[in-house]
């Protein structure tokens, strides 16, 4: 078996286990379920998300100490990672490989020829790392992470489980039975497209001029143990190792080593035996760290620095916080939560009501892709005994919860429930207070216990087109002077009888002309013919009780008003951060 | 050609066997090695599935006001097994059960709702719901089941006060309330239901508290069915409370409707009866005469009908919105007289 | 050829030692670095802080009233009623006026601490030997204009005191024990930094929320944070102020009594020449008498009997023997 065969096979291989975390990203324990598939393990691989994070946080978070595995292997063996693993890889390189496949040798070699643009990637890189440094005082580089914005595992972690996946549930090949919605997916899929598509005009365009983790990889390969290089003999200069070189590196000549992807093509073509992977250096020479001007450098990085702190001058970390920005229960506060979210996604795919959702500039552009809540775009509300999305971040961003912390019971019933913020009724639109018709369907769905939606029962006119004269009162029937009123409107149960003499009576039923009370009216109740009865409808209005309200947004979800909702969630009140309490 | 090298490893060149093939071979071992590892840890749930699961669970098993348990509410007779757990539910999650049937209920005096479906075995679809109201006092169970009968209620003999409708048994056992809902009209679930019921009023002695009050309607002309109470607020007066009424069908053809109330002492009775009168004459009543039947007692015209009310011994009776005054006077002295007989009166 | 072969030999040896110093750089900066858990909920219990106790032990609970016109004389009169300034303030110390400079007010307004009686309680702690004096506030408009605009910065610099304008990292998350609100809350600590002795300057005023704005309200300027969130529970929040600072003296100045309309005022309208001026070692007992100048009594303040409840001083002024001194 060629080794190239062993490359593909090892590449299929991880594009299929990445593709089947995606489809078991769904609570459950089917098959098809997540049950205890470790779909992080991929982004736990990827060293950039580590140490990313261990600069904007210092410590390394559980799992991603994985990422030490990928780095001892390019430490030893160079950029394999790219060449054999990574599925965004693997994906650019079919792409490249379709678009390519007939062209003559010229046109191959002149796609794989080295530009001098793929430095661009290290500038990101540089860009990245030093936005990512916390530094105690605060006032530079406040550790922002955002590597996941172009690192390719994130990315296509994001991209998958945010457009094809819930494409394929359309189609009903995907394993969601509802359509999912994530806001601003446009985004995300136009990226995702253009970089696929970039490779048929340059294979592997992604790896070459943007991907982060290919720079950081590339520099790692500095001391690579075995490389690809020329034989001393025996090459002639015929260029076909070339064709299909994935990392445009140049076999031929002076060798880039930072810029080889492993891919082994040069060796499979090469028919004089010419290209070796060996200990020794090729002996056409070799480029061993990537050529990046100082000047280029120090933008970069002097951006980078930057980049955090003039971000949240606009005080979105600050007195000018967005209250529309609900994170899911256990996010941490937002500075730390910027400095850990890489925006892979996997809280938005794995969250059973689908009510996380990608950010667009709510947190400012530090916040893009970052999650957040969006209660009309979902199958209900954040589900108060769901623990789902902290116990998959890969970062603990979101941080693992349990349940009993959730509710605010046992041992953490002195802090009261996890709150992500609290509801507020819209008088203007609620239905019982602005529009005289009953409704409680909010206080009905309020899953907490005591309820923290509440109502206080009032007694509102009802405009009649004329007003109601009594013709005469029988028992429990009431028959007016005109037939004026909509048959059956009225007997639904909200509607009373209010009665000269202040006694009010439930309406049962009501024709045209007459009503039937609840009940017979003694003697001396009833009203003399001739007087006025007035029609009543019983309301009852919501009050919220931010004490109780945890802000899941089942109220918003289910109110009736389904514009702009009568019941809105905004941020105040939220547990993580202090500085947002509304009440003592 | 020579190959050039470090001494002891030997340089991965274009030639495919063995050296490319054992590397390959190597890698393919770790990748089954590592799929073997992915499909081990899928079974250590993660805690979230296991959290959701738990949901899932708790879930399946009813509404969270109550928890559930397997002990059935009533003896099971032959042929019926639990298809559901037993709920229970208080004042404060009643109307998570019934909604706003509750306020019947509450104002009578419930304690306790237990229910619990019940099927005929291997019969799914043949089953009963049965809801065990516990109303504290027999008094208040007869109160809701009154108020509740229905109007094709054919009568029963199993129990004093317990009637049937076409796909339902309503009955009052002790303190208890029994309603038994059934899903179809099905014989066999006739017959389940009066076995339940048989073996429930057989397996829960209690005291015999018949309604005294019941005996004491006169009963010429009186529709036995329509005895019925009324806890709090009769016609409409605070304070009124524990009325009972029933209707009496005229030789005329016409209905009247009598009612008493024992109160406290006679006393007591005394000034209810005036307070009602004047509660009357606040309503435009004109006291039409006075110690009728009774001395002490008064007809009232209404609007347009008359209500005779006075009081016996410890008994506040009358005769309430009759249509013409003599048949309503008449039956108020059959009343008076009857509640003279009860010991203590005076 | 063997030199080559050492040459590559050697190379290939260095290249791959360097490869494993890295590799055992990563691998031990990723053990060290490796949290297992992940970030927890935030710290239950905090640590509960003290400030420093500034009261003088063994001089028990003094208070003098004193009448008159002229804030100064007034004090003068009323701080020798108690023993002089050289009773409170030694050679050495260090201390720190706590005024009220809440809003950029001119002092005729009586919604500020007067600047004469910073001046001359400056005067007199330097007289008295005193390292240094300084002044502050947490303002709630803008500290710069609010210190200007009521006249204290130019009185206390004039006079030799330092004006110490609050910055954020002049605060420090604190929880007072037993307290329900004082809870890692942000106080204006770093002023405190090395003083020996703290006075509390306030006017009399009437407050629309909590009944009455004196010595013990005004430790609130003392807090950092959206503090205005106490207002829900205002009679709580001055209890455990009072109880969080033990002052060596607390000054309360009735000279000019905001009797209506407070905190903030506005008018002359709202103002009453009461022309009184207390000084005194219990803030309790201070407020209570000058909730008579309020026309209210101490029952209808409740902070007053909470603050008594902590132990923060007497309700019953009376019980001090007050001395009483007119200019």
């Amino acid at each position: 078996m060629s080794i190239v065969t062993a490359r593909r096979i090892s590449q299929a291989f991880f594009v299929v286990v990445f593709v089947w975390f995606c489809v078991v990203s769904t609570l459950g324990d089917l098959p098809w379920q997540l049950r205890g598939w470790p779909i992080n393990w991929l982004l736990e691989l990827d060293p950039l998300v580590g140490i990313a994070t261990l600069l904007s946080t210092g410590t390394l978070y559980a799992g991603l100490l994985w990422g030490l595995v990928t780095v001892a292997l390019t430490l030893v063996l160079g950029r394999v990672f790219c060449g054999w693993i990574c599925p965004f890889g693997a994906m650019h390189q079919f792409l490249g490989y379709l678009g390519r496949r007939r062209k003559k040798l010229a046109v191959q070699l002149e796609a794989n020829r080295f530009h001098p643009a793929q430095a661009i990637k290290y500038y990101i890189l540089v860009f990245f790392l030093t936005a990512a440094i916390l530094l105690p005082a605060g006032w530079l580089s406040s550790g922002s992470l955002l590597t996941g914005l172009l690192d390719p595992l994130p990315l296509v972690h994001r991209s998958v489980n945010l457009i094809l996946l819930p494409l394929a549930d359309r189609a009903g090949l995907g394993p969601s039975p509802l359509p999912r919605w994530y806001e601003g997916a446009w985004l995300i899929g136009a990226v995702f497209l253009a970089a696929l598509f970039l490779n048929l005009r340059v294979p592997r365009f992604y790896c070459r001029f943007v991907c982060p983790l290919g720079a950081l990889l590339g520099v790692l390969s500095r001391f690579a143990v075995w490389r690809i290089g020329r034989t001393e003999e025996g090459c002639t200069d015929c260029r076909l190792c070339e064709r299909n070189c994935e990392g445009a590196c140049e076999p031929t000549g002076r060798i880039r080593i930072s810029e080889c992807v492993m891919c082994l093509n040069c060796l499979d073509e090469c028919r004089h035996d010419a290209v070796t992977y060996r200990t020794r250096p090729s002996a056409a020479g070799e480029h061993l760290l990537p050529d990046l001007s100082r000047r280029g450098f120090i933008v970069s990085a002097v951006s980078g620095v930057m980049a955090a702190p003039v971000m949240r001058l606009g005080g979105v970390t600050g007195p000018n916080w967005n209250p529309n920005l609900i994170r899911p229960p256990g996010a941490l506060p937002e500075e730390a939560f910027l400095a850990r979210c890489i925006k892979c996604g996997q809280c938005m795919r794995v969250c059973p009501t689908n009510v996380i959702h990608p950010a667009g500039l709510e947190a400012g552009l530090e916040g893009l892709w970052t999650p957040k809540l969006s209660f009309r775009a979902g199958t209900s509300g954040c589900q108060h005994t769901c623990i789902a999305c902290g116990n998959l971040c890969p970062t603990a961003a979101i941080r693992p919860i349990r349940l009993d912390e959730r509710r605010g019971i046992n041992e953490f019933s002195g802090r009261g429930p996890i709150r992500i913020g609290t509801a507020f009724v819209d008088r203007g639109r609620c239905l019982p207070w602005a529009m005289d018709r009953p409704c409680i369907v909010c206080q009905e769905n309020c899953p907490v216990s005591p309820k923290a939606i509440f109502t206080r029962e009032i007694f509102n006119a009802v405009r009649t087109s004329a007003p109601l004269i009594l013709k005469s009162a029988d028992r429990s029937r009431l028959t007016l002077t005109a037939d004026t009123l909509e048959p059956g409107r009225f007997g639904t149960g909200d509607y009373h009888a209010l009665l000269p003499g202040g006694l009010r009576l439930r309406i049962t039923v009501n024709t045209a002309g007459a009503l039937e009370l609840e009940r017979p009216l003694a003697g001396p109740e009833a009203p003399s013919p001739g007087s006025p009865v007035s029609l009543q409808v019983r309301l009852q209005q919501p009050y919220v009780d931010p004490k109780q309200c945890i802000g899941c947004g089942v109220c918003e979800h289910e109110c009736p008003v389904l514009g702009l909702r009568a019941i809105r969630v905004t941020a105040e009140n939220e547990s993580r951060n202090p500085h947002h309490r509304m009440v003592l | 050609m020579p190959e050039t090298c470090s001494p002891h490893i030997p340089p991965l060149t274009g030639k495919r066997p063995n050296r490319q093939t054992r590397i390959a071979a190597t890698v393919l071992a770790f990748l089954l090695a590592i799929a073997a590892g992915l499909v081990w840890t899928q079974s250590r749930f993660n805690p979230a599935v296991v959290n959701f699961l738990q949901g899932e669970a708790a879930r399946a098993k009813g509404p969270a006001a109550a928890p559930a348990t397997a002990e059935p509410i009533l003896t099971l007779t032959e042929g019926m097994s639990a298809l559901t757990p037993a709920e229970r539910f208080d004042r404060e999650t009643l109307s998570d059960k019934i909604d706003g049937k509750a306020e019947l209920y509450l104002s009578a005096g419930f304690v306790r709702l237990e229910c619990q479906r019940l099927a005929l075995t291997g019969q799914p679809d043949l089953w009963v719901e049965v809801f065990l109201y516990d109303m504290g006092s027999f008094e208040n169970a007869y109160a809701v089941f009154s108020a509740q009968r229905r109007a094709d209620a054919v009568m029963l003999d199993f129990a004093e006060f317990a009637y049937r409708a076409e796909n339902a048994l309503f009955f009052v056992h002790g303190p208890f309330y029994l309603e038994m809902i059934a899903s179809g009209t099905d014989d066999r679930l006739r017959a389940s239901m009066d076995a339940l019921a048989r073996a429930f009023i057989l397996s829960r002695p209690v005291a015999q508290a018949a309604i005294a009050e019941r005996g004491l309607f006169p009963k010429t002309g009186l529709v036995e069915t329509s005895i019925s109470l009324i806890p709090a607020d009769a016609f409409g007066v605070a304070g009124l409370d524990r009325v009972f009424t029933a209707t009496y069908q005229t030789p005329a053809g016409a209905e009247l409707t009598a009612f008493l109330s024992r109160r406290a002492d006679p006393q007591q009775a005394a000034a209810q009866a005036t307070a009602y009168v004047d509660f009357l004459k606040t309503y435009g009543g004109e006291v039409k005469a006075l110690d009728e039947p009774v001395p002490g007692g008064a007809v009232v015209a209404i609007l347009d009908m008359i209500e005779v009310v006075f009081s016996q011994g410890s008994f506040l009776a009358g005769i309430h919105e009759a249509p013409d005054r003599d048949p309503a006077v008449h039956l108020a002295r059959e009343l008076a007289a009857k509640l003279k007989e009860v010991p203590g009166a005076r | 050829m063997p030199a080559d072969e050492t040459l590559s030999r050697r190379e290939f040896l260095g290249r791959a030692a360097k490869a494993g110093a890295c590799l055992a750089a990563a691998g031990a900066i990723a053990y060290a670095a490796h949290d297992p858990a992940g970030p927890g909920p935030a710290s239950a219990e905090p640590q509960a802080a003290t400030l420093p106790d500034f009261s003088i032990p063994g001089l028990g609970k003094k208070m003098c009233i004193g009448h008159g016109s002229d804030r100064a004389r007034t004090l003068q009169l009323a701080l020798q009623a108690l023993g002089g300034i050289e009773a409170f303030v030694r050679k050495g110390d260090r201390v720190l006026l706590k005024v009220n400079a809440a809003f950029a007010s001119p002092p005729m307004l009586s919604a500020t601490t007067h600047p004469d009686i910073v001046a001359e309680l400056t005067r007199l702690c330097l007289a008295a030997g005193a390292a240094s004096v300084a002044v502050t506030d947490n303002p709630i408009n803008d500290p710069a204009s609010c210190f200007a605009l009521t006249g204290i910065a130019q009185a206390a610099r004039r006079a030799g005191a330092d004006v110490i304008l609050p910055e954020e990292r002049f605060f420090k998350p604190m929880t007072v024990k037993g307290a329900q609100l004082i809870r890692n809350w942000p106080v204006l600590t770093a002023p405190l930094a090395g003083v020996t002795k703290l006075i509390g300057i306030a006017p009399v005023k009437d407050h629309h929320r909590s009944g009455a704005s004196m010595v013990m309200k005004n430790w609130y300027g003392l807090l950092g944070g959206r503090r205005n969130i106490f207002h829900q529970d205002i009679q709580t929040i001055i209890a455990e102020l009072a109880g969080m600072v033990k002052p060596t003296l607390v000054v309360l100045d009735g000279t000019t009594t905001m009797i209506a309309n407070g905190p903030t005022g506005g008018s002359l309208a709202d103002l009453k020449e009461t022309r009184t001026l207390i000084v005194g070692t219990d803030q309790v007992a201070v407020d209570a008498f000058g909730a008579t100048l309020l026309g209210k009594t101490a029952a209808d303040l409740p902070f007053i009997a909470k603050a008594e409840a902590l132990g923060a001083g007497t309700a019953d002024y009376r019980s001090l023997s007050p001395v009483e001194v007119s200019a």
